[in-house]
């Protein structure tokens, strides 16, 4: 039994099954709606233009700001993909099948994940594509290919980890109102503000730290200032926690069913 | 193979006793396991597919050692399981759903996966709807897909937890002709609380009762407990009376005939019958809920 193939297919039909979901096509239309109207202001202002950004800031400065809303959408639409099976009692014939549990979780994260970037992807394209149209440069392409893979995808990972995780141990719909509490006040609550909020740390997985690290960008309510080093400890340090929350879920659950 | 189940206990959290020192040997062939709800049975079907762990006991399948992670993994290797209520993913297509469990049993090669797919929803009388969504599918079509999963590894085992419930007459003799059919080669444990389920396919069963085996044998020897104890009469209303438990009523106009187990208090009149294996099972449940043994609980 080959537990990559194995994986392999958990990953494609999880695929299958989240991007074929009405809501996250919805959530991602709205979206496009909301960040190209954001866009178009951004691209009139007058004190924007005048920053003389590169072509790679420009792209940055527009990834940032598509990554306003995308995680939230995709932490939200995640959040119930383990709950599902427990609801629908799938679950109760998983675990009478070969394949392991380390195989399906990790094939269903991957999948899961994959299907909501691809909803996400679409909508930096889309951004992207109206730039190209505003401006006449084709180089915003490759160029917010690049920045979406650097800026958007650490985050989107950490944030598909705890989303998988947490609803295991919390009531989905309580998960799902403390994240988008949680990514008003960690992502987008300027630090300037007089509240405490992760904003502008390296645990900031809207990407502002990794955007002002490597590109010299800052989005709205960010630091904008932060070096190329902080910009590797938050890419670092997204990862890092994604994999230890996967590595803790994975932990609970083989001690939840050994409990049974 | 053969299933050795030896002194197994489970107590769930909360003290509650589902199953109380089960001995129990299961042959290759059909085995009915039989009991009313809650009697421990889908406990039981669940230690066996390796869901839930027994609280202590052994399990041995074939060569196979139940109480070890490696003896379960190997377990479900050869497991195929259809539980009670059946979890399927609603915006599957059954094709889509049998190719999905097909990858989780190991089923690595693509096209033999296919092929084994498509000959197993034609087993189940499923090949002109297996493009539709699942959650489209009546109760009955889902089981069928649920027997089909099941039996996508060609498992050597297979444990099916009430599998007619729910279904109507037609859906359930068909169901029964399939499992009897595959009954042949392999285990086949059949757990459900329709006694016409396990009289219909199966030569061996046990009885359960408040997570106790009452009985375990052949459906002659159970069909003989109540040997002398069945009684048909027939009187203008008046209930019989005695030491029964009324099992049918059949109302004839101006009489009315009954079917009764137990000991009657004047069987003068009444017609000494041929025990049927509900007869057998009625009389069962009658003796183990006397209050000795209720007290030993």
């Amino acid at each position: 039994m080959d537990s990559l193939k194995i994986m392999w297919g958990v990953l494609r039909y999880e695929f299958r099954m989240q991007i074929r979901r009405p809501a996250l096509w919805l959530a991602f239309l709205c979206f496009a709606f909301l960040i190209v109207r954001s866009a178009t202001g951004m691209l009139d202002n007058p004190y924007f233009l005048q920053a003389h950004l590169s072509a790679l800031q420009l792209a940055a400065s527009l990834t940032l700001l598509t990554n306003w809303l995308a995680p939230l959408g995709v932490g939200i639409l995640l959040a119930d993909r383990l709950s599902r099976d427990r609801r629908t009692r799938v679950d109760e014939l998983l675990n009478t099948l070969p394949g392991t549990l380390r195989t399906r979780l990790l094939g269903k994260y991957l999948g899961t994940t994959l299907a909501s970037l691809t909803a996400a992807l679409l909508l930096h394209l889309v951004v992207m594509a109206f730039a190209i149209w505003q401006t006449g440069n084709f180089l915003l392409l490759p160029l917010g290919l690049l920045c979406y893979g650097v800026i958007v995808l650490p985050g989107m990972l950490f944030v598909a980890a705890f989303s998988l995780a947490c609803p295991v141990v919390i009531w989905l719909p309580l998960y799902q109102f403390l994240f988008f509490g949680y990514w008003f006040w960690g992502n987008l609550l300027s630090p300037h503000s007089g509240l405490p909020t992760l904003n502008g740390t390296i645990f900031t997985p809207i990407g502002s730290v990794i955007g002002a690290g490597f590109f010299n960008v800052g989005s709205r309510g960010g630091t904008g200032s932060s070096s190329a080093v902080d910009g590797i400890a938050s890419l670092v340090a997204l990862l890092g926690i994604a994999i230890l929350v996967l590595v803790a879920l994975y932990q609970f659950l083989r001690w939840q069913q050994a409990r049974q | 193979m053969q299933i050795d189940i030896d002194h197994l206990n489970k107590v769930y959290r909360g003290g509650v006793h589902a199953l109380t020192d089960i001995d129990l040997a299961i042959p290759n062939g059909m085995f009915g396991l039989l009991g009313p709800n809650g009697a421990g049975k889908t406990t039981l079907m669940r230690i066996l597919a390796g869901i839930l762990r027994p609280t202590s006991g052994t399990i041995q399948v074939g060569e196979h050692d139940g109480n070890t992670e490696r003896g379960r993994t190997a377990i479900k290797r050869i497991l195929g399981y259809l539980p009670q209520d059946l979890g399927v993913y609603p915006d599957l297509s059954a094709r889509e759903f049998l190719d999905y469990v097909g990858i989780l049993k190991g089923l690595d090669e693509r096209k033999v996966r296919r092929q084994r797919v498509e000959e197993l929803l034609e087993l189940v009388s499923l090949s002109d709807v297996a493009s539709r969504k699942l959650k489209t599918f009546s109760g009955g079509m889902k089981r069928r897909v649920g027997i089909a999963q099941a039996l996508l590894n060609d498992p050597q085992l297979l444990i099916v937890d009430e599998p007619t419930a729910g279904l109507d007459p037609e859906e359930r003799i068909r169901f029964r002709n399939l499992l009897s059919d595959l009954g042949g080669d392999r285990i086949v444990l059949l757990s459900t609380h329709i006694v016409e389920d396990i009289a219909q396919t199966c030569r061996r069963l046990a009885i359960m009762n408040k997570g106790h085996i009452t009985f375990q044998g052949s459906t002659e020897d159970l069909a003989n407990e109540a040997r002398g104890k069945v009684w048909t009469i027939t009187s203008s209303g008046t209930k019989p009376a005695g030491d029964v438990t009324v099992v049918s009523t059949m109302n004839m106009g101006a009489t009315v005939q009954y079917r009764v187990v137990g000991e009657l208090a004047d069987p003068s009149g009444a017609t000494p019958t041929e025990p049927s294996l509900e007869d057998s099972y009625v009389w069962l449940m009658r003796e183990k809920r006397s209050p000795a043994l209720s007290a030993a609980h």
